[in-house]
C-alpha cells in the first residue's frame, strides 16, 4: 500500500517535470541550458565580481583613485604573509611595511620589508573619505591595515595604489563596453529593422551608409576620431564620446542582420498568420518578430562587449582614449609603453591580466549563451 | 447537404480577373527582368457552405492565389467580391483599417504546422490571437472560448499553457485549426493541411476538418497535390496550370470524364477512386516549363499528347463546354479523354 502510493507519488513528479519542460518558454529553456555549461556559468561569475567591485570601487578600494602615497614611488607589491619569522602561525594575515633606501649610484628606490613590524590585515577598516554613486558617504573601506600601508599590486611613479586604480579603472573599462554595445544594438536594431520592415528606398540609404561605413578600416577611424577630441572636454565628455566612436562601426553588422532577420520573418509562416488574424502591424513586429531574434541580439551583444574593451584598452594605451585623471585600465596600461619600466617594475602590467580575465570571460559567457540560445532552432 | 440547398446556396466568394505578377528584379537599380504571372486572369465562384478543391503542380500558383483572397499578398488586378451578413463587398477596394475588421471572416490553415506557430507562444494564446486582435473577447472570456475550441478540435484542455514543442505534428495541425475557427469565420482558406504530416495521422485530421465543416458551416477552398483527397471531400474542383484556371468542375464529372489533357495527366497518377495512401507528387510527362516565361498559345501545348498547330499559336479561353463544366483547352468537345472511373 505505502509503497504503491509512493510510486504513484513519483510517477507524478516525473510528469510534472515532463510537464514543466512542456510549458517552459523559451527564456526558461534558455536559462536552463546556459547554467548546463559550468565554464560559462563560472565566467558568469568572474564578470558578475568585477562588476561589484567596479560599481561599489570607492569601498573596496583601500585607497582613493589619485591618492598619493608618500614614500611609496614604485614600491613593488607587498607579500602577504601568514607565518611570521619565527615561524609562529597566524590566523589573521599580515604584511611587512617597506623600508625605502635611495641607491646612491643608480638613484633609484628600493623597498626592502622591515621584518621588525607587522601590519595586520583588517576589513572595514577607516579610511580616506570617499562618496560612493554620488550619495552614499563613508570613510570604510572593505580592506586595508590600521597602521601603514597595503599596497596589494604595488605603486606607481606617483605613489599611488595600482590595486584601488584598477578597481576604479575597471567602472569605466568595463561600462564602456556594455555602454558601447547597448548604442549599437539600439542603433542597429532600429536602422536593420527600418531597413528591413519597409524596404524601398529607406533600404537603399542605409545599406549604402553602412556599406561606406564599413569600408573605412577600423583602426585608423578611431585614431583619427579620437584624436581630434578636444583636450578640454570634461572627463565625462571624452568618456561618452570614446563609446560613441567605438559604437559608430558596430551598429553596421548588427543592422544587417536584423534585416536580413526581419526579411526572413515576414515570409514565416507563423507571422503571415498573425497578420491573416488581423493582428495590428505594432503587434507583428513586437509580438511576433522581436522576441525571435531577441535571444540572437543577447549573444551577439555578449560577444560583442570584449572587442569593446579591447578597443577602449587599446586607444587609452596609445594616448588617445581615457585621459587622466580619469582612470581606465587602458590607461593604466600607459606607464608600461616604456621598456624601461616595465623591466624594472613589472608589476604595472597587472591591469593587462585584468583585461585578458575580462575579455575571456565574456567569451566564454558569450559561448554558453549561443549553444543555449534559440531552442527552436 | 441536400440538393436542393446546393441550387438554392447564394455565392459568398466571387473571384473576377484576379491577377497576381511578381517582378524579378536584379542588381544594384533594380532592374524588372521578368515577371512571373503567379495568377493570371482567374475567375470563379464559391457558394454558401461548398468545398472547393484547388490542384495543380508545384509552382502554379495555388499558394498565390490563396494569399491573394486574403489579401495577404496584394494582387496586381481583379475583383474579389465577398457576400457575407447580407453585405457584398469588393476585398481588394478596402482600405488597410477596413480590411483588418474583413480578416476574421476568412481564415486560413498553413501546409506546414511548424513553423506556422509562434514557438514563443503557449497554445492558449496561439489559438486566442484571432479573437484578442479582433476584440471579440479578452481576459476570463477569452480563455473560456479558447478551452471549447481545444476541446472542440481533439486537445486537452489541461495543456492550454504548454508551448508548440510539446505538440506532435498532429496536435499541431489541430491547434492551427482551432485558431482558424476562433472567429467563426463563413470561409477557410486550407493550403495543403496534411501534406507534411505522418500518413497514419492525414486521415484523422482530414476527417477532422469534415466534421467541423459541418458544425460550424464553413465553406472552404481545399488546396492540395492530392486528388484522391479531393475526391473526399470536395464538391466541385478547379485544376490550375502555370496561373491559369484550366478546368472546373464538379468532382464527380471531372474524376469521370475531364475535359482537359492536363487534368487526364492528373489523374493517371491516381490509382483508385477511394485510395487514401500516401500523397501522390503528379509528375506529368515533361518539364513544367519556367512561370517567368510561359510558351506561347496554350501554355500546356509542349507537354500535350493532343496539341495542335492552332495550341501553339492561340492561347485558349475558359469556357463553359456544359452546364457547370469549364475548361480552358481547343478540343475540350473533340477529346474524349480518360477519368478514373471510366476503366
Ligand atoms: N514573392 C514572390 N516573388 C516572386 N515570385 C514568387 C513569389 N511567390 C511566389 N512566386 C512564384 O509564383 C509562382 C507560384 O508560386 P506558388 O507558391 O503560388 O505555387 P504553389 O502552386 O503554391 O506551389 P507549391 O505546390 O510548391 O506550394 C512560382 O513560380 C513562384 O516562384
Ligand atoms: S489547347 Fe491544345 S495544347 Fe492546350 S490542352 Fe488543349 S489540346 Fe492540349
Ligand atoms: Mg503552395
Amino acid at each position: 500500500m505505502k509503497r504503491e502510493q509512493k510510486k504513484d507519488q513519483n510517477s507524478r513528479r516525473e510528469l510534472s517535470a515532463e510537464e514543466r519542460m512542456y510549458m517552459a518558454s523559451q527564456w526558461r529553456l534558455m536559462a536552463r541550458r546556459f547554467f548546463r555549461h559550468k565554464i560559462a556559468v563560472s565566467a558568469l561569475a568572474v564578470l558578475g565580481i568585477f562588476y561589484i567591485l567596479a560599481i561599489f570601487c570607492p569601498f573596496f578600494a583601500p585607497y582613493g583613485k589619485n591618492q598619493r602615497l608618500k614614500g611609496y614611488i614604485h614600491a613593488p607589491p607587498h607579500k602577504v604573509h601568514f607565518v611570521d619569522e619565527s615561524g609562529e602561525f597566524h590566523l589573521r594575515p599580515f604584511v611587512y611595511p617597506h623600508k625605502q633606501e635611495l641607491n646612491e649610484e643608480t638613484l633609484s628606490r628600493n623597498y626592502t620589508p622591515d621584518k621588525s613590524e607587522k601590519h595586520f590585515l583588517k576589513f572595514f577598516v577607516e579610511g580616506k573619505p570617499y562618496t560612493m554613486l554620488g550619495i552614499i558617504k563613508s570613510r570604510t573601506h572593505f580592506i586595508g591595515t590600521e597602521k601603514g600601508k597595503f599596497l596589494l599590486f604595488g605603486a606607481d611613479e606617483m605613489g599611488r595604489d595600482l590595486f584601488s586604480r584598477i578597481l576604479f579603472g575597471a567602472r569605466v573599462s568595463l561600462t564602456i563596453g556594455l555602454v558601447g554595445v547597448f548604442l549599437a544594438l539600439v542603433l542597429g536594431t532600429i536602422m536593420g529593422g527600418i531597413s528591413g520592415y519597409y524596404g524601398g528606398k529607406p533600404d537603399m540609404l542605409i545599406q549604402r551608409v553602412i556599406e561606406f561605413i564599413m569600408s573605412i578600416p577600423a583602426i585608423p577611424f578611431w585614431m583619427a576620431l579620437s584624436a581630434a577630441l578636444p583636450p578640454t572636454w570634461s572627463v565625462i565628455m571624452v568618456y561618452f564620446a570614446i563609446t560613441v566612436i567605438l559604437s559608430l562601426r558596430r551598429w553596421c553588422g548588427i543592422a544587417r542582420v536584423v534585416r536580413g532577420k526581419f526579411l526572413q520573418l515576414r515570409e514565416e509562416d507563423f507571422v503571415v498568420a498573425a497578420k491573416a488574424a488581423g493582428a495590428s502591424e505594432s503587434r507583428i513586429m513586437f509580438v511576433h518578430m522581436v522576441p525571435s531574434f531577441l535571444s540572437w541580439i543577447i549573444v551577439r551583444a555578449t560577444i560583442m562587449i570584449p572587442g569593446m574593451i579591447i578597443a577602449e584598452t587599446g586607444l587609452s594605451f596609445l594616448g588617445l582614449g581615457i585621459r587622466p585623471p580619469a582612470v581606465s585600465w587602458g590607461a593604466l596600461l600607459k606607464s608600461a609603453q616604456n621598456v624601461q619600466n616595465v623591466l624594472m617594475y613589472p608589476w604595472i602590467l597587472i591591469p593587462g591580466i585584468f583585461v585578458v580575465i575580462a575579455v575571456l570571460a565574456y567569451n566564454f559567457v558569450g559561448d554558453g549563451l549561443r549553444d543555449a540560445a534559440d531552442p527552436y532552432q | 447537404m441536400s440538393n436542393d440547398e446546393t441550387t438554392e446556396s447564394s455565392p459568398l466568394l466571387q473571384v473576377e480577373g484576379l491577377k497576381k505578377y511578381f517582378s524579378i528584379t536584379k542588381g544594384f537599380f533594380s532592374r524588372v527582368k521578368g515577371t512571373v504571372k503567379a495568377v493570371d486572369d482567374v475567375n470563379f465562384t464559391i457558394f454558401k457552405g461548398e468545398n472547393v478543391g484547388l490542384v495543380g503542380e508545384s509552382g502554379c500558383g495555388k499558394t498565390t492565389l490563396g494569399r491573394c483572397l486574403l489579401r495577404l499578398l496584394d494582387p496586381t488586378d481583379g475583383h474579389i467580391n465577398f457576400n457575407f451578413d447580407h453585405k457584398a463587398v469588393d476585398l481588394l477596394a478596402l482600405n488597410k483599417k477596413e480590411l483588418r475588421a474583413y480578416r476574421r471572416y476568412i481564415q486560413m490553415i498553413f501546409q506546414d504546422p511548424y513553423s506556422s506557430l509562434n514557438p514563443r507562444m503557449p497554445m492558449v494564446d496561439i489559438v486566442g490571437e484571432p479573437l484578442k486582435v479582433n476584440g471579440i473577447a479578452k481576459g476570463d472570456e477569452l480563455e473560456e472560448r479558447v478551452r471549447d475550441l481545444v476541446d472542440t478540435v481533439g486537445l486537452d484542455v489541461r495543456h492550454l499553457r504548454r508551448y508548440p514543442h510539446a505538440f506532435s505534428g498532429g496536435q499541431r495541425q489541430r491547434i492551427g485549426l482551432a485558431r482558424a475557427l476562433s472567429v467563426n469565420p463563413p470561409f477557410i482558406i486550407a493550403d495543403e493541411p496534411t501534406s507534411a504530416l505522418d500518413v497514419s495521422v492525414q486521415a484523422t485530421i482530414l476527417n477532422l476538418l469534415q466534421d467541423l465543416q459541418e458544425q460550424f458551416n464553413l465553406s472552404m477552398l481545399f488546396i492540395t497535390h492530392d486528388l484522391s483527397v479531393i475526391h473526399h471531400i470536395c464538391q466541385r474542383v478547379m485544376v490550375m496550370y502555370l496561373g491559369n484556371v484550366v478546368e472546373v468542375a464538379r468532382t464527380k464529372d471531372l474524376f469521370t470524364q475531364p475535359l482537359h489533357p492536363y487534368t487526364e495527366t492528373l489523374l493517371k497518377a491516381v490509382p483508385k477512386i477511394g485510395y487514401r495512401g500516401e500523397i501522390t507528387r503528379f509528375a506529368p510527362p515533361g518539364e513544367p516549363p519556367d512561370p517567368a516565361n510561359a510558351p506561347a498559345g496554350c501554355y500546356f501545348h509542349p507537354r500535350c499528347p493532343y496539341a495542335q498547330d492552332i495550341c501553339k499559336e492561340q492561347h485558349p479561353a475558359l469556357e463553359e463546354w456544359a452546364e457547370g463544366r469549364y475548361a480552358r483547352c481547343h478540343f475540350a468537345k473533340e477529346l474524349s479523354l480518360k477519368g478514373v472511373g471510366s476503366e
